[in-house]
Order: C-alpha cells, then structure tokens, then sequence
C-alpha cells in the first residue's frame, strides 16, 4: 500500500489528535490557557488555531492577553509556580532573555524533520515560531510623489528626502537600522558594532521628530500624516493601509518571529505540546497569516492562500529577500547595556 | 484637644490606665495594620534585594552610585523633580481660585461644576493620551485653528515638555481642586462676615483671614499633586519629546524590560525617599499634621503662618486699587473658574463624537453617523465581563479604604504631636510609590499565597492605592468637623454608637461620599497593578484597553470610553441624590 507523504503526515496527525483527546481525559485536563498578544492577532489565533484545536480534540482553549513585554510576568510565574498560563508566546528575544535567567521551559519534544518545511531557525527545543513580523520602513505617498526613500541609508538621507522622520524608542532593532544606514551589509550585522550604530544614530537624531513608544502610537501616527517617513512593524502599516492610510511600505529591514512556549514544571505541558504541535499545521499556520498579515513559518502554508494574500506577508519569498533575521540570542546578551546607553544617547 | 481621649471614654466605659492611653490609637490600627502587610512588607522586600546582590549574597549600594554617576540617569532624576513642581505650580495656583469658586457658590452649581472638574479622571487615560495625539497633530483642528489665525509653531504641538505638563495637569489640577475644596468649605461665613464686621476690605479678608485658614489644605493638595507627578509614566511616553523621560518610565524600562531588578528597585527607593522627603518638607513648613496652632506657645509653625500673612497682606498691599476685584470679582471669579471647566471639557468634547465615526481609526472631526463601534463593545462577552470585574473591584476597594481610612482619619483628627504626624505620613506612603513598585512588589506577596489572578488580590492593591486620596479627603473632614458637638451631644446623654449615628455621620456623609467616589475613581481607572495582580486572567477594563491598545488604538475604545464616562456619571448622580438632603455644615 503507497502512501503519499502528505496523507501519511494527515493520519499521523489525527491519530495524535485522538490521542490527545484521550490522554487529556486520563489526566483529567479540559481546557488549557494560551497567553498571546491579544488585539487583532488573538483574533487570527481564534479562528485559526483555537477553535478548529477545541473542536478536533474538546479541549477548549481560553486566550488571556499577556503584557507588551511578558518575561517579567512568565518569570515571576514560573518563580512563584502559579501556572496561571500553560502556553505563551513570546518572541525570540524573550526566550533568550529568559534562558539567561535560568531553566524557565519545557521541551516540546519535536523532532528535527517534522519542521523541514519551516523557514530556518524558527524552532528550538523550547520554542516554536508561527507568526514573523518586518520591521521595515513605510512613508506617505503625498509627502513623496515621486517616490521615497527604499532602503536604510536613502531614509538617513535627509537632504534628498526631507520629511518628519519618526523612529522606534527602542534599541533592539533600530540599532540594526543604523547600521543597514550606515553601509553595513546585512549579512554583517551581527555581532552588532553598537560604536558604529551609535555613531549612525547620532547624525539622524535631531531630525527625528518623534520617538514612538508603541505599535498603536505608530499606526495612529502614520494614518494621521502626524509622520512622513517612519520605521514600523509589517502588520500594523498593513492595518493602517487597510484603514485606508495611503502609504508605501518598503520590504527592508529585519525580521521577527513569534512562537510558542511552555513554563516548565507545567502540570498540563502534555497537552500543551499537542497544541504547541497543532500550530504547526500548514493549513492553520495559513488562515492565521492571512487574518493577521504576520508571516507563516511554515513554507506549505503559501500553498493554502492566493497570490495576493502572500504578497503581503513578510515571509512570502519576494518580501522576504529584503529582511534580516534579528539575531535575539546577541540582544539577549547584550540588551541591558546596550538599553541603557540608548536611553542616555536620547536624553544627551 | 489635650482632653478628649478623656471626655469619650467618660459616659461609663470604665477602662484601665493603659488601655485608656491606647483608646485614641485604636482607630488608626486597622489601616495601618493593612498597609503594614499589603504595602510595606512587599516593599521592605523590594528595597532589600536594590542593595541585596542574590549572585554574590553580599550587600552594596553599587546600584544608588550608578544612578547619580551617570548624568542620563541624573537627568531623568532632575526631570522627575522639574516636572512635577512644574505641575504643582499650576495644579495649586490654577486650582485655588477654582476651589473657592466651588466653596462660595450655590450648592446646585458646585455640584454641576464638580462632576465637570471630574471628568478627565472618567476618561481613560490611554484614550485621553490619544486623543491629544489627533487634536494637536499637524491636521488636527487646532493646528488648522492656529494656521487660519497666522500663529507660528502648529506643526510642533507634540511631544514637548510644555505639552507633557498641560496633558499631566489634565489628571493633577482636578485632583487639586478636590482636595482643596474641603478647606474652602471648612470656613464658616460667619468668621468672614465678623471680619466684615471689623472694617477688613477684600484684600485684607482674603489675604489675613481666608489666606491662612486654607494654607493647610493648599499645601496638602500641592503635595499630593507633587506625589503622584513623581509616578506618571504612559503620559510621558506618548507625548513626551526624547528629553522627556521621567523616573517611572525609567523604572517600568529597567524591571520590565532589561530585567534589571536590583537598578529598577534603586530607582523606585529613590522615589520613595524623595516623596518622603516632599512629604517632611510640607508638614514641617505647614504643619499638615494640624496639631502646632493648638499649642502656639511651643510650636515654630504659627510663626510661619504669621510671616505668611504678613508677607500677604503686604503683597495685597502693593496690589494697585483698580485691579481688587471690588463690585466684579465675583463674576470675574466665576468666568476664571469657568474656562478651567472648559478647559478640563475639552477632550471629553472631542471624544464623544470620535466614537460614533465610521472611520477605522481615531481622526477629529470624525465622520459621524454609526452605532457599530458600542454594539461590538456590547456584544463582546470579554468587554462586558472586564466592565462588570471592574465595577465590582472599584467597590469593594473603595469601600474598604473608606472605612480602613475613615477610621484612621477619626482617629488621627484627634492626635496630637509627632504621633499625628506619623500616622499621616504612614497613609501618603502608597502616593510616594510608583503603582509599577507596588505592583511588582505586591505581585511577590499574593503569589506566596496563591492569590495572583484573583479579583481579591486586585481589589487589595487597589485598596493599598485608593487610601492616601481617600484618607486626604476624609482627614480635611474630620479636622473641619467640630468634636464638641460630640461633648454636646454626650451632655444630653447620647452614647458613643447615637454620637457616631445621628451627629458625626451624617455631618460628615458629603466627606464620606466624596472619600468613596475618589477611591472608586483610583481603582477604576487603574491599570498597572490589574496588569500584574490579574495575571492576564483577570481583566479589568482599563487592563482590556490597554491590551487593545499595544497594537492599535481603534474607535472601539473612544466607545468604550464613552460608557465609561456614562457608567461613573449615573453613579455620580445617584449618589449627589443621596447627598441632597443632608444638613447644612
């Protein structure tokens, strides 16, 4: 009897399904508890993976957002072993963060070749990417009819292209940018010559108008014309421009991941890990993606969108060519000085 | 008042010595008792591991030395400090006149123009902070204002400091005002008519008499508005300018991004000692603790209030005659304290209209003409279920600092000395405290006894939050309230539980009330403490804006605002109905 790859790799994973059930009812769980994002992207989540996981397996699944930065709240969980959570997504930079810090997940026991399909780097023993976001340049079409700045250092230019700048008040990231500003190749990033960005960042910093503090701030920003050009995340420049913002985003700059994780120690991380699994899916991981235009990392999952839809991810091959991956393990190490420097680098 | 202890405990409660020595500190027991556990044992924590190596095991103060060595920080410190005198100068001084507006008008009008003075505390914070962000903008209308009128600088309305100060003042100068207003209103018209009386003009009434007689509850409000500055942190966030950068955002950067608890933990004990040292600077200058003008013979602080008046009434002096008030000054007064109304209106004029827009996303003027962002908001169970958990723990935390504080209150009324003193300091110790420390501290404490996401543990720290404006406001009461009516009311034979029911009480029911609208207000807008204490499981709802917030802010939100503001307005006139009938003070 021949079995086709796909077919095998579809009863393999409803046999897990029911086993999940099954073993959810001998250990006595009915419900898990996801801390995610929350906002529009929860929303994706939903009908991407909780629902179709609660009515695959009945366990239901209650998502709790998390706060903007969630180490300090999964640390004081685990520290404190009041597993209020059974899965949180974190992004790179808080699991390496975290791993600094000690012994803070479980494994999720997937093997290597399950994830052949998915864009290197987006899995490790603990962590699970589903979800990439750009962090990338967008400007308004009024303010630049014949066209603005399409890369890093033509956005340093401020006499070619003049325009209230606005950057992230953030380090991570924008460091990067100064560098990819300053000439550096992006293959060459890492580790980051925080001299040189400084060095990049101080030539811009009195034409930056606005530091922006949060995503909302940003979107806000660029659907009111409050910014001419600006760096922003992929997904919020794509709902400012769904909102109507005539704006132009510009496939360059770095890339983020967001996954899943389990607090070790958890008593329900059996379970987890069947969810953590279910996400997997290049079917799911495509609903998310074009509900929420965070890229999947599953490379099948372009199979299951139009054309149109991928053109707006960042993980779609053409936008993807432009972007970096942000290296989290180096901002791990080095983000508390770095940090600080940047805070005293804006207050000078 | 040397006598009173004595004089209560006299219709027949036969006590002993000691116990009757203690009586007077009984009161104040309950609420320090609290504060003791929910907020000091979590923060003798937090100021133990600032100094506390857990690497090394060893003590050092290597983390107050970054602090003052690296000038960044030392500019955030000076930023810190500059800002919020910025803000009490105006909060006080814009406030005052507005307070004894509110004093000598009609009881109708006070009550209209209170719940006005109030309504920036009803909008969220997170969408007032917004809303500057559309109306001050390059488009917004009073850029385009300034442009049709010629005025230069429309494009640069944001992010500036003068910005920050006016978008903080929004939050501070109501809480001035209300703070202030029990000292207004504490004066009898009939010490200002005897003065009258005696030939005193208006300038000399109000700079000799009146002046002094609220010096006290200016200083505490100018104090309490100077605490909280301290504190602020998502205002300067998003409207403040790169130099902008004050303690409380440095604190949430440090402990909840860098994970830097030992320098975050410096930072918040730096806090905490420079409203301690605000706190000790005030009632030493203007003896907060009420108890030296009883004893002038002994006490430096009449002196201070003499030269204050003397000082006054010069300054009133040098006032050219055609610019006393005279004839008009009442209704110069009133437009004064009308446009600050005004001025306080604005963003809840802008907001109203924004959550009815069929746009997307927030832009002034709104396209009017839909509904939809109120039924998303009433059809969505995690909006209704935040509304009610909200609803129920501004309740329950109101109602537990006010009986917590109004028994302290009652208590501390009647101290004398150092001991008064201290007990007022013990309230004002949650103001000196960044909610971020209080939260993070507390959030040690309730996970110890499995309490994180709880509705309890969230009502306990907002009570811990609630008690120094409500123990403020009720403390005014309490001094203003004449304890020999009490005597009396004893000489006619009435026990302590008749005192309490039929004279205290109700003369103090607009204190009690005002007291519980205050707390309720804290909690239900609060939101770092629901942030770590719910544990993203219990939601409030400013919690459940600002997770709709990290990503966009959209109408919904203005919308949701918008109940709010009807929520807290029904309540605020259920309970002025209640207050309708009571006596006269």
């Amino acid at each position: 009897m021949l079995l086709t790859r796909r077919a095998m790799l579809a009863t393999g994973a409803a046999g897990g399904l029911l086993g999940v059930a099954r073993r959810a009812r001998a250990q006595g769980v009915s419900h898990l508890t996801v801390a995610d994002v929350g906002a529009e992207p929860s929303v994706a989540m939903r009908r991407a993976f909780y629902e179709p996981f609660e009515k695959e397996t009945g366990i239901a699944i209650t998502a709790v957002p998390h706060a903007a930065d969630p180490v300090t709240q999964f640390k004081l969980m685990v520290d404190a072993r009041s597993y209020i959570w059974d899965v949180c997504m974190l992004n790179s930079e808080h699991v390496a963060r975290l791993d600094r810090e000690g012994r803070y997940f479980e494994s999720l026991n997937i093997a290597p070749a399950e994830t052949a399909d998915f864009i290197p780097g987006m899995t490790t023993d603990t962590w699970l990417a589903f979800s990439v976001y750009a962090v990338m340049m967008a400007w308004q079409n009024s303010h630049f009819p014949q066209g603005g700045p399409r890369n890093w250092p033509e956005f340093w230019d401020v006499k070619r292209f003049p325009g209230r700048r606005g950057l992230c008040r953030s380090p991570a990231a924008t460091m990067e940018l100064a560098l990819l500003a300053d000439g550096v190749p992006p293959d060459a990033l890492y580790p980051l010559d925080v001299d040189r960005a400084f060095a990049s960042l101080a030539r811009l910093r009195d034409n930056v108008a606005i530091w922006w503090a949060s995503g909302a701030q940003n979107t806000l920003l660029l659907e009111s014309d409050e910014i001419d050009l600006s760096d922003t995340w992929s997904s919020r420049a794509q709902a400012a421009r769904k909102g109507g913002a005539p704006i132009t985003l510009v496939w360059n700059g770095l890339y983020v991941a967001d996954g899943w994780s389990i607090p070790i120690g958890c008593p329900r991380a059996d379970i987890a890990r069947a969810f953590v699994r279910y996400c997997m899916r290049p079917d799911r991981q495509a609903v998310y993606a074009i509900h929420s235009t965070n890229g999947p990392t599953n490379r099948r999952a372009f199979d299951y969108m139009r054309p149109e839809n991928a053109a707006l991810l960042p993980t779609s091959p053409d936008n993807f060519k432009g972007l970096t991956g942000f290296n989290a393990q180096w901002w791990g190490e080095n983000s508390k000085w770095v940090s600080e420097r940047f805070e005293e680098f804006l207050l000078e | 008042m040397k006598a009173m202890p004595e004089k209560l405990s006299a219709p027949g409660l036969p006590m002993a010595g000691w116990g009757r020595r203690l009586l007077p500190y009984a009161p104040v027991l309950p609420g320090v008792l609290f504060l003791a556990v929910f907020l000091i044992l979590p923060l003798v924590q937090t100021a133990w591991s600032s100094i506390h190596d857990p690497a090394s095991g060893r003590l050092s103060p290597v983390e107050f030395v970054r602090v003052f060595q690296i000038p960044a920080y030392r500019q955030v410190l000076w930023n810190t400090v500059w800002v919020g005198l910025w803000c009490t100068l105006f909060s006080v001084g814009i406030g005052y006149p507005v307070a004894f507006w509110l004093a000598t008008t009609s009881e109708r009008t006070r009550r209209r123009a209170l719940f006005l003075i109030m309504a920036p505390f009803w909008t969220s914070v997170l969408v007032r902070n917004f809303t500057w962000l559309v109306l001050l903008g390059r488009h917004g209308p009073v850029a385009g204002f300034m442009r049709m009128v010629g005025l230069h600088g429309a494009d640069s309305l944001l992010f500036n400091r003068p910005l920050l100060i006016v978008a903080m003042l929004y939050v501070l100068l109501p809480m001035a005002i209300i703070s202030m207003l029990p000292a207004h209103r504490s004066i009898s018209r009939q010490w200002l008519d005897a003065a009258c009386t005696m030939g005193a003009g208006w300038a000399d009434l109000f700079w000799r008499v009146y002046m002094p007689l609220t010096l006290r509850g200016t200083a505490a409000a100018a104090l309490l508005v100077f605490l909280s500055a301290l504190g602020f942190f998502i205002t300067p966030m998003l409207l403040g300018g790169r130099h902008d950068v004050l303690l409380g955002e440095l604190i949430i950067l440090q402990i909840d991004r860098l994970q830097n608890w030992n320098f975050g933990n410096a930072l918040a004990v730096i806090i905490v000692l420079a409203g301690g040292i605000a706190i000790l600077l005030t009632n030493w200058l203007f003896d907060l603790s009420g108890t030296a003008s009883r004893r002038a013979a002994v006490s430096r602080a009449p002196v201070i209030h003499d030269r204050l008046a003397r000082i006054s009434a010069v300054i009133g002096s040098l006032v050219p005659r055609f610019l006393w008030p005279g004839r008009h000054g009442g209704t110069c007064l009133a437009v004064f304290a009308w446009s600050v109304i005004a001025f306080l209106g604005v963003p809840l004029l802008a907001i109203v209209p924004m959550a009815f827009t069929r746009d997307s996303f927030l832009v002034f003027p709104p396209h009017l003409g839909t509904l939809r962002w109120f039924v998303t908001y009433f059809h969505d169970p995690l909006w209704i279920s935040a509304t009610l958990r909200s609803l129920r723990i501004g309740f329950g935390a109101a109602t537990l600092a006010v009986v917590l504080s109004g028994l302290a209150a009652f208590g501390i009324a009647r101290m004398k000395g150092r001991m008064a003193g201290l007990g007022i300091l013990a309230f004002m110790v949650p103001l000196a405290v960044p909610p971020i420390v209080i939260a993070l501290a507390q959030f040690g404490l309730f996970a110890r006894v499995s309490m994180i996401a709880t509705d309890s543990a969230i009502m306990l720290g907002h009570t811990v939050l609630c008690m120094p404006i409500v123990f403020t406001i009720l403390l005014g009461g309490f001094r203003s309230y004449n304890w020999q009516l009490n005597q009396a009311a004893a000489t006619l034979g009435a026990r302590m539980p008749q005192i309490l029911g039929h004279v205290l009480l109700p003369l103090l029911r607009p204190v009690l009330v005002a007291g519980f609208v205050a707390g309720f207000l804290t909690s239900f807008d609060e939101l770092t403490i629901a942030l770590f204490l719910g544990g993203g499981l219990k939601t409030t709802l400013p919690k459940q804006m600002w997770d709709a917030v990290l990503l966009e802010v959209s109408p919904l939100l203005v919308a949701v605002s918008v109940v709010m503001m009807l929520l807290i307005t029904v309540l605020f006139v259920i309970m002025e109905s209640m207050q309708r009938n009571r006596a006269a003070p």
